[in-house]
């Protein structure tokens, strides 16, 4: 069984790369290098990150 | 012969020569358009919203090697059907570019086999912002892994069926905006992840693979299934993120 990690309500799981609310862990991944964030704060993020790729 | 009949053989034959008009200046038009069914570079060709489910009649097969822009911004709804009516062949299998092909065609529903085994390994924008879609019926990668497809999905949001063959090897694939697919189109892309990269991630929504999965109807626990860990088990060098 793959091992997962499940934000609370309202809160996005993250390690700066990966966003997600329940997230299956590839080999090598730690729940330990992950935090949570604000959906308010994951939007900001996905946001600018958007911007971003427009520019390209 | 009567004046009745006078009349309805007159109209026949009116009938008959408008008829044979249309079809002159069908002919007349897609002979040119299409260059006698050689044309090959279909860039832009059926871009913008003068092109819809009406007008969109193509009398050859196009088999074409440049598909960029190809269908941006068009009012096609069903393309599957438009070219099964015409009987003809929309053929990318050759195409070395298909960047943006159907980007922002908003209205577009259903998409036939797309073929990207000979593009560039970027396939951009392809079904970007296509946000009535909801089937295609198949797109074709390549089975190095090299094709990069992480965004070609951007706000498709009606996204039901997508069936994915060849290899996800590149980027990562994010479709976390498609709540709706459908649990052969969420089986289709796990089993089309690389079995030997690392460092990947594949976005899916949440609340798709918790209805697809779901134990029974309303349970809405897919993702706790164990169906879905069977599905994931072998893909364990990818991170699989639900959003």
């Amino acid at each position: 069984m793959r091992t997962s990690i499940k934000a609370h309500d309202g809160m996005i799981l993250t390690n700066g790369e990966i966003y997600g609310t329940e997230i299956f862990l590839a080999d090598g991944l730690k729940a330990e290098d992950f935090h949570e964030i604000t959906k308010v704060e994951y939007e900001r993020i996905m946001e600018e990150q958007e911007k971003a790729n427009e520019n390209i | 012969m009567t004046i009745a009949d006078k009349i309805t053989r007159a109209k026949a034959d009116y009938d008959a020569v408008y008829e044979a008009g249309k079809k002159a200046q069908y002919d007349a038009f897609w002979d040119n358009f299409q260059s006698y069914g050689n044309r090959k570079d279909y860039k832009l060709a059926f871009s913008r919203e003068g092109w819809n489910d009406e007008t969109f009649k193509p009398k050859y097969n196009m088999r074409v090697t440049s598909a960029t822009q190809m269908f941006e911004m068009s009012r096609i709804v069903n393309l599957t059907k438009a070219l099964k009516d015409n009987g003809v062949v929309l053929d990318t299998s050759k195409s070395t570019n298909v960047s943006n092909m159907f980007y922002y065609s908003q209205h577009i529903k259903q998409i036939p086999v797309i073929d990207v085994t000979n593009c560039s390994s970027n396939v951009i924008g392809l079904f970007g912002t296509c946000r009535a879609l909801e089937t295609v019926e198949k797109l074709i990668l390549k089975n190095d892994g090299s094709t990069v497809i992480d965004r070609c999905f951007v706000n498709a949001n009606s996204l039901r069926n997508i069936i994915i063959e060849g290899v996800i090897g590149q980027n990562g694939f994010d479709v976390q905006q498609s709540t709706k697919l459908s649990k052969a189109s969420l089986t289709s892309i796990i089993n089309a992840l690389s079995a030997t990269t690392s460092g990947l991630t594949v976005t899916l929504s949440k609340t798709a693979v918790n209805k697809a999965f779901e134990t029974s109807a309303g349970a809405g626990d897919g993702s706790t299934s164990a169906e879905w860990q069977i599905l994931i088990a072998p893909k364990s060098n990818w991170t699989i993120s639900l959003i």
